[in-house]
């Protein structure tokens, strides 16, 4: 397959059907704006629908409350656990948090252990909830070398990467060291706007090389059916 | 056994582990009061193999787990095999 869609309705056709296979793309937004529910619509979809296999890597939200958030808009994660992994790296920082002496290097560690998986299991999708919580665990001494490699790394791997980042406000970049959005090969940002009295949520692609895409913000809602959908006049 | 099978399930492990399988390993071991034991029976490591299921289980699920420690009995068995 030579792009991924996200199967947020509306959104593919604008930018060519979605994005293409071996990017690493990141999904940046402020709190509360879909970031973690938009990627794992994509994946899901993607995953029943028979195009590959997931993994999912959460570094603070645990796996249940994943599995309980996906569901009330209609993914049943735990039932094709075979093709969709979600790992809770979370529990294990907890664990490890008893033993102060041991000493990790988080970014090297999930990078290796993102080798081993697609080695051992293989899949085709990423996702990693978040950079944020990676960079507060992680020794970033030299942030742009050590993120460049952990890119270039994704990118080698023959897999699509949804790499979730949390925004301080609309006006901030898209990534923590400002230099993500360099090296990313796709952004897809997701906004909340206050209109009126109501809280809306936007969607938009800001980046996607290789593809002519629309860099105009639309608004993302689900319907009743748990289709996500973009309202484009 | 125990240098041989200890350094198999931390191979075996890191999948699931990455770089802080020993440390993980080392966790479980003490839950159990075996750290620091330098011969492990073959039922002190199953029931390693049990607690390293709970951890898993907690990270990926059951279904996830129960492959993780099919192999690790696996390996366990067999080492236990070679050795008597």
């Amino acid at each position: 397959m030579d792009r991924i869609p996200t199967f947020i309705k509306g959104l593919d056709e604008k930018m060519e059907g979605g994005i293409p296979n071996g990017h690493v793309v990141l999904v940046s937004g402020v709190a509360g704006s879909m970031k973690t529910l938009l990627v794992l619509h994509a994946l899901y979809e993607n995953v029943t629908r028979g195009n590959g296999k997931a993994l999912y890597i959460s570094l603070e939200e645990k796996r249940n409350l994943i599995l309980r958030r996906a569901g009330k808009v209609g993914m049943k994660l735990a039932e094709i656990e075979d093709k969709f992994a979600i790992i809770d790296l979370g529990f294990l920082r907890k664990q490890l948090k008893e033993f102060p002496s041991e000493k990790v290097d988080w970014l090297e560690s999930l990078i290796n252990q993102i080798k081993t998986f697609k080695q051992d299991i293989g899949f085709d999708f990423l996702a990693l909830d978040s950079l944020n919580a990676l960079y507060a665990i992680s020794d970033m001494k030299n942030p742009r070398d050590q993120l460049f490699y952990f890119f270039e790394t994704l990118r080698d791997m023959n897999l699509t990467a949804f790499l979730i980042t949390e925004m301080k406000g609309e006006d901030s970049e898209y990534g923590q060291y400002g230099v993500e959005e360099f090296l990313a090969d796709g952004i897809i940002h997701t906004d909340l706007r206050r209109i009126n009295s109501v809280m809306n949520l936007f969607v938009g692609v800001v980046k996607m090389r290789e593809t002519k895409h629309d860099r105009k913000y639309y608004p993302l809602v689900i319907t009743p059916n748990f289709e996500f959908e973009i309202v484009a006049k | 056994m125990t240098t041989d099978l200890d350094s198999a399930i931390e191979e075996y492990l890191r999948m699931m582990f990455g770089d802080m399988v020993r440390a993980t390993i080392k966790m479980q071991k003490k839950k159990l009061g075996l750290n620091g034991k330098s011969d492990l029976s073959r039922d002190e490591y199953l029931k390693l193999a049990d607690e390293i299921r709970k951890v898993c289980v907690g990270m990926s699920g059951e279904e996830f787990a129960a492959k993780i420690y099919d192999g690790l009995i696996k390996i366990i068995e067999k080492k236990s095999n070679q050795a008597s």
